[in-house]
């Protein structure tokens, strides 16, 4: 006992207490209540695997799972290289870059809702500064909600405004440990500029690329606020992603036991995805 | 000194009898004008009623079903509430019987209470057992809104206060649309929100029912349903009616108080927002053709169930005296700008518009059948609200046709008849 009291273990204790009740213990129940046929007004009752089997027939359900990889696949490689090029420009100490820095990370700032509605007025059809600015300039203006693919990258970009400046403040700090000498070495080399980023600088960059692009598919595949103020999944489903169609089953259509099976596989294909990932990085 | 211990020792037991002898009563409302009505008849209340004291909670819209959900499930209910109408049926099994109350505080019977108010209100607030479960606080019902210098301009008469008597039909509507528009180089006619009670009045005035009396559900067996579908997705199509409100959910008060539409589908629960725009809007009959109807709704205040006696009664009390014409109820309307539920109630307004709300929305509220409000009581009505706005939105959109969304609809039905176990 005395040996546990003087571990470096016993300080973990508090954390280990917050995990388990905040994460492991909601993940387990709702792994147990996907079994269950549950509108909160009557008392669950035990469904077996029916939630399940009704979630393979569910096309909206894997209709919201292909729109959010397209989300993904969209999505992830803008939040990758426009944060990691503003970062080349602005990891160095000065004042112009602090203030500049601070410009970029104000959009992480903003709640998002407000972030969101914003865009919602600037990409509004007929009343939105955008397709003024187009009408100006002669051009037609554009049916940025209207229609499927519009409403997506308007989808795509907003997240991106989102992200940027947390994501350029990560890859700020992977550059910012990159020893000056091999920047030295390699221009004594004679290697220009690009070559020393491509071939010096980022390979040493490649704990911190890891880190960008877990927390960018994260963020993106859990999106909710953003669609939800944007489109609300429309036009019809075309911007339905998974969380929002949860949302929706579990608390318009009050399903919530098949909400939970629905969280269960959505768990399931994150899971799959972030091993995905963690190989392609050890590759 | 001693004894200014004693003296404080005393007003403090007696601060706490006091406080002990009030009843405070808990009550959920929603935000915003419906929480200035209610504080304006509080404070009126609390006049004649000192030992009754009251705790207002906020509840935004898009929360509400979810706390009371979750507040029944918990035990942690207030002791009042005001409940939106989708949402009434459904929770009327955890509301006090207000009838024995009725006859003790407004001195009447409830076959003369409910004698005394719309028909279509009336149905709203009485259980399957002739239960009273709730009083009405604010009742609307849907009409058009018109920017009558657009109108004039494009020298159209409007029902009833525009120069025309009689509601138009759904042909003569149209065109007034088209006119209208082209006169004033409007980019489109008529703002509507999406909603499905939007399209459920549409269509019931085209004489289409979504469900019908024994809550079938009739858009594939009907033989007109189609087309007069087609004749609504068509009106955006031809730009009488704003993509963006039914494939984007826009804001429809945008366009029409920014002036892009002459015509705004909505309803008496406009009349503040509208107020505020200072132009020359005015309420019109909502058109006519196999059937002239509109659909009410509003918000209906209820005392649940508590299991305490006392605070039952003091919440029924209060809720019949904020739900009775003369009483509360004119402070409340007269702050919320909102009609009054009974017939030939006339509430001293300040403006004069609040007269023409309620000539053109009480005289919907006489023609409409009981039909519309007991089918959309139902709860299979209200879960197919979001299908129903979704799959017409991507037909809007042009994602998907007439035909798959009907279908998808009858297979939505068809889960929800065996998820609930029956049409109900």
């Amino acid at each position: 006992m005395k040996r546990l009291i003087n571990s470096r273990f016993i300080f973990a204790i508090p954390a280990l207490v917050f995990l388990f009740i905040f994460v492991l213990l909601p993940i387990f129940s709702i792994f147990v209540m996907s079994f269950f046929s549950w509108d909160l007004l009557n008392p669950p009752k035990f469904a077996g695997w029916s939630n399940f089997a009704r979630l393979l027939e569910d096309k909206w359900f894997w209709n919201s799972i292909w729109v959010s990889i397209k989300l993904l696949i969209m999505t992830v490689p803008l939040c990758f290289f426009i944060p990691l090029a503003l970062a080349v420009c602005l990891y160095r100490e000065t004042t112009s870059s602090k203030i500049l820095r601070a410009f970029f990370y104000w959009p992480y700032m903003m709640p998002a809702v407000a972030g969101t509605t914003m865009f919602k007025w600037l990409l509004s059809y007929d009343l939105g500064l955008l397709n003024y600015i187009l009408k100006s300039l002669g051009f037609s203006p554009v049916a940025w909600l209207l229609k499927p693919t519009p409403a997506l990258f308007a989808i795509s970009l907003l997240r991106t405004w989102g992200m940027t400046g947390l994501l350029m403040m990560m890859f700020i700090t992977g550059l910012q440990s990159v020893p000056e000498e091999f920047h030295e070495a390699a221009r004594v080399d004679g290697a220009n500029r690009w070559q020393t980023f491509w071939y010096v600088t980022f390979p040493l960059l490649k704990n911190t690329n890891l880190l960008v692009l877990t927390t960018a598919i994260a963020h993106v595949f859990r999106d909710f606020a953003g669609v939800y103020v944007l489109t609300g999944g429309g036009p019809g489903y075309s911007t339905m992603v998974t969380p929002l169609y949860i949302y929706s089953t579990a608390f318009t259509q009050w399903r919530i036991g098949y909400a939970y099976a629905m969280s269960v596989v959505f768990l399931l294909i994150s899971f799959v995805i972030a091993v995905l990932t963690l190989r392609a990085r050890e590759r | 000194m001693k004894w200014v211990k004693w003296v404080l020792l005393l007003a403090m037991l007696l601060s706490i009898s006091v406080m002990a002898s009030k009843i405070k009563l808990v009550v959920w409302c929603g935000g915003g004008t419906e929480r200035e009505g209610l504080e304006a008849a509080i404070a009126e209340y609390k006049k004649q009623n000192p030992d009754v004291d009251f705790e207002l909670v906020d509840v935004p819209y898009a929360q509400y079903e979810q706390k009371v959900r979750l507040g029944i499930m918990s035990g942690d209910l207030p002791d009042l509430v005001t409940i939106t109408y989708p949402y009434a049926p459904g929770y009327m099994q955890y509301m006090i019987d207000l009838r024995p109350y009725i006859q003790k505080y407004l001195g009447i019977t409830p076959e003369k209470y409910l004698d005394a108010m719309y028909d279509v209100a009336a149905v709203r607030i009485v259980d399957t057992n002739g239960e009273i479960r709730y009083v009405p606080l604010h009742f609307t019902m849907q009409c058009l809104w018109v920017n009558a210098d657009y109108f004039k301009k494009a020298q159209v008469p409007f029902p009833p206060f525009g120069g025309r008597s009689d509601p138009w039909t759904w042909e003569e509507f149209v065109e007034v649309l088209r006119k209208v528009k082209q006169a004033n180089n409007l980019p489109y006619a008529m703002s509507m929100q999406r909603t499905a009670e939007r399209l459920f009045n549409y269509l019931g005035i085209r004489g289409v029912k979504i469900l019908d009396e024994n809550l079938d559900f009739t858009l594939d067996k009907d033989p007109r349903a189609k087309k007069v579908l087609e004749e609504f997705v068509n009106l955006f199509k031809e730009n009488l009616m704003v993509p963006a409100e039914w494939i984007a959910a826009q804001d429809p008060n945008m366009a029409f108080t920014g002036g892009l539409t002459a015509v705004l589908w909505a309803g008496s629960w406009s009349t503040l927002d509208l107020l505020k725009a200072e132009k020359n809007f005015v309420p019109a009959y909502l058109p006519k053709d196999v059937e002239w109807l509109s659909c009410e709704g509003g918000r209906f205040f209820g005392a649940f169930k508590t299991g305490k006696k006392d605070r039952e009664e003091a919440a029924a009390k209060f809720a019949l005296w904020v739900g009775w014409k003369n009483l509360g109820y004119d402070i409340y309307l007269k702050k919320t700008y909102h009609m009054s539920a009974y017939e030939e109630h006339e509430v001293d307004y300040d403006r004069e518009i609040m007269k023409q709300v309620q000539a053109v929305c009480g005289r919907l509220a006489e023609v409409t059948p009981n039909w519309v409000v007991t089918v959309r009581n139902s709860t299979i009505y209200s879960r197919l609200q979001t299908p129903i706005v979704n799959q017409i939105s991507a037909v809007i959109a042009g994602q998907i046709s007439l035909d798959e969304a009907i279908k998808n609809l009858r297979k939505e039905y068809d889960k929800l008849v065996a998820e609930l176990g029956g049409k109900k």
